[in-house]
């Protein structure tokens, strides 16, 4: 049972939801950047929602699939074809033997996620199967994905949804359900992503100006963004004097800001702590929003308190125990 | 093992969709849920919610969702009512394209909307070659199992 | 500023209780690079390492504060059972409980901290920086390897790179400014000067200290458990060895 990579893509890994417990130790969490989208193609494969998946990140790979699999697709849209044929994301999709799924021109997104029925059969180190691409450790071999590489896949009990799919396949390469969860969370049409905040309690060190103007202005995601943070530009954030740091934790989501007054938002390969005064913490809930802007797209902050990012975080979390629910409900329910 | 919670919104979901009998094995413990009593054939409507397309969809699709109501509109006008309850939904997301608009010619596999239910979005197909002459709701609307949502007419 | 209203305050320890963000709080027990603000952070550790706080997910502990991540939705869980009710945010009902472990926690003075000897190999091609900064400090190469081993040195914080210390304690008389262009890689092991600090770097990575010497000893573990040789609240030594003996040891473990 295995997946051959065929062309790796610009930057694909094997990532799951992060290495937690290890921090402590200078130990980055790691993991996926959209978790959502993790999560959600987890699910549609009747896997726990932390399996490894594999992350691609604007310019997909092609993939030889050694094995009928049970796929699923979520996040970005990188244009996903299996033998030549467009398939959708949000779905589970039984794939026949011998199949090459490849990822084509981005469409929409940044970032996008592959989830296989078992997840995939590689050592946990630290408890995480995510590549900590830094340090070498890891994922596949501690790095990315590369030519020739072939990706063991986990055992896991044929699900009944997967016999009634391959069933109704027939001479074609691949079946598909009606039915899909929809990508509203983490995609928007908008010119500007709408990406909510906390300030932080050194918010209120930094000048009038910057204060007015970090929600006021839109700030550009640059070239320079990466796993680790997305540095923005736009206007200039100064204090109002200037602050005597020492290191201290930073969070996912922290939005820090350097002296150059450009702000740099942390994500998941983020260091562990960090020495620059921090304007203002990302919501939770729109961290994987953030993952899903590439170089080139424009960010708007808008101020929430910390108790409406609590009441933000808990709806989100029901949301997505009632669709692993609903998936739940649609891959049991098949059987008779 | 589902919690007491999970275990009552799997009910209450059941209850609402249009699966008469639902089965869920897992670990130690086994759910059954079926529907007695309840009235096939009251709407008519061959239900065939869980039923996988086959990509690329071949012409020779059951019609899934279809009804005739006799009688109440002229005879080559065909009904799409709906598979399940849900929200409609005329595109697959906010800001993209609407599935079909009135006038267009439909085949038996095009799908004609969705319906959300339960963060599941369900897609609608025709069922019948023709052209859509008039929605019957609007975007956004709860739709209830079996409620009329299209009038097509059908090429004999 | 809605959300800055939340800060508490424990009058024993002078604490400081900060959200960061819907998933983590932040407790300061003072400003600046002081043993005895450390000291703090580090019995508040060692009890967390005994009695996690609900809902606790892991702990980064810094010079002078620790940062506490958490899952809300098991911490809301929690709190909506408790006569509190709904009144509270998520973060006030944590603080809360932060604050009653603060004031429950107990010096130890009988604390012994752990001592860790580091070999290391000065000069030679492990410290293209030695005589740099020798001729800096008006010292000569010995002098900078004798003033850098005798020195006890506190581990406050691990960070950075994966098991690197940021230490304190070392002599000013071999302080020396960072290099104007940074290393691309730097190797693993390396022993190096930044202005007033001292470190070792555990894996391969850019940067623009001054190195003066190497160890053989491995201070990222990713097998081990825990990961790291070093640990926040260790104090460690340096100790010259040659090169032969840095030789042997590297042979030794392979």
């Amino acid at each position: 049972m295995s997946i051959k990579v065929l062309t790796p893509g610009l930057l694909t890994s094997i990532q799951d939801l992060g290495r937690y417990g290890y921090q402590k130790y200078g130990v980055i969490v790691s993991g996926g950047m959209d978790a959502y989208s993790l999560r959600i193609a987890n699910l549609l494969v009747g896997n726990e929602e932390g399996e490894a998946v594999i992350e691609m990140t604007l310019m997909g790979p092609s993939l030889l699939l050694e094995e009928d699999v049970l796929l699923a697709i979520t996040g970005g849209d990188l244009s996903p074809a299996i033998n030549g044929q467009p398939v959708p994301q949000g779905r589970p999709i039984l794939v026949r033997k011998g199949s090459v799924l490849k990822f084509g021109a981005l469409k929409s997104g940044c970032r996008s996620y592959l989830a296989v029925r078992g997840g995939f059969d590689i050592p946990r180190v630290m408890g995480s199967k995510s590549t900590y691409l830094r340090a070498g450790i890891g994922g596949y071999q501690g790095r990315a994905l590369l030519q020739g590489d072939i990706l063991p896949l986990g055992v896991a009990c044929p699900l009944p949804f997967a016999e009634f799919l391959k069933k109704t396949m027939g001479s074609n390469s691949f079946a598909f359900p009606s039915w899909y969860v929809a990508r509203s969370y983490v995609l928007q049409k908008a010119q500007e992503y709408r990406v909510r905040v906390i300030p932080n309690s050194q918010f209120p060190l930094f000048s009038p100006d910057s204060r007015k103007q970090f929600f006021r202005e839109p700030f550009l995601v640059t070239t320079q963004s990466d796993r680790m943070g997305y540095r923005l530009s736009g206007i200039s954030l100064q204090l109002t004097e200037p602050l005597e740091m020492i290191s201290e934790a930073v969070a996912l989501g922290t939005i820090q800001v350097p002296p150059d007054g450009n702000p740099i938002v942390l994500l998941a390969d983020r260091q562990t702590v960090g020495g620059y005064p921090k304007i203002a913490q990302a919501a939770g809930v729109d961290i994987s929003t953030l993952a899903q802007i590439k170089p080139g797209g424009k960010i708007r902050f808008e101020e929430i308190s910390l108790a409406e990012a609590e009441t933000l975080y808990a709806a989100r979390e029901a949301d997505i125990q009632q669709i692993r629910v609903a998936i739940q409900l649609q891959l049991a329910g098949t059987a008779t | 093992m589902l919690t007491f919670d999970e275990i009552k919104e799997v009910i209450r979901m059941v209850e609402q969709s249009s699966i008469q009998h639902f089965e869920l094995d897992q670990e130690n413990s086994k759910i059954i849920i079926s529907k007695a009593g309840v009235d096939r054939v009251q709407t008519g409507s061959p239900v065939e919610l869980e039923a996988p397309r086959v990509v690329p969809a071949a012409a020779s699709d059951k019609p899934q969702a279809v009804t005739d109501i006799s009688g109440d509109p002229p005879e080559q006008l065909h009904t799409i009512v709906s598979p399940t309850v849900g929200t409609f939904y005329m595109a697959s997301e906010p800001g993209a394209d609407s599935f079909v608009s009135v006038g267009e010619e439909v085949e038996c596999h095009t799908i004609v909307c969705v319906l959300e239910a339960m963060k599941l979005f369900n897609e609608v197909v025709a069922g019948v070659k023709g052209t859509i002459v008039e929605r019957l709701v609007s975007d956004g609307d709860f739709i209830e199992y079996g409620q009329p949502l299209f009038l097509v007419k059908s090429e004999s | 500023m809605k959300s800055m209203s939340t800060v508490l305050r424990n009058n024993n320890l002078d604490v400081k209780i900060l959200p960061l963000g819907e998933s983590a709080i932040q407790i300061e027990f003072g400003k600046g690079i002081d043993p005895k603000i450390h000291g703090k952070v580090k019995m508040f550790t060692d009890n967390l390492d005994v009695s996690p706080l609900p809902g606790m997910i892991e702990y980064v502990s810094a010079f002078s504060s620790v940062t506490i991540f958490y899952d809300p939705v098991k911490v809301r869980e929690m709190y909506q059972e408790s006569p509190e009710g709904k009144l509270l945010l998520t973060f006030e009902f944590l603080a809360v409980m932060v604050r009653e472990k603060l004031g429950k926690l107990e010096y130890d003075a009988d604390y012994i901290p752990r001592i860790v000897e580091i070999p290391v190999c000065y000069g030679e091609e492990f410290g293209p920086d030695l005589q740099y900064v020798a001729e800096y400090n008006n010292l000569t190469t010995d002098e900078v390897i004798a003033i850098h081993s005798n020195g006890e040195y506190l581990v406050y914080m691990i960070g950075f790179a994966p098991g690197f210390p940021y230490l304190g304690g070392m002599s000013e008389s071999i302080a020396t400014p960072r290099r104007k262009s940074p290393r691309m890689s730097i190797p693993a092991g390396s022993v190096g000067i930044a202005g007033m600090q001292t470190g070792v770097y555990p894996i391969a990575t850019p940067g623009g200290w001054q190195l003066i010497g190497n160890t053989p000893v491995e201070l990222f573990r990713p097998l081990d458990n825990p990961p790291t040789l070093l640990q926040s609240g260790d104090r460690i030594r340096f100790y010259p060895i040659t090169r032969r003996e840095y030789e042997e040891y590297k042979g030794g473990r392979s």
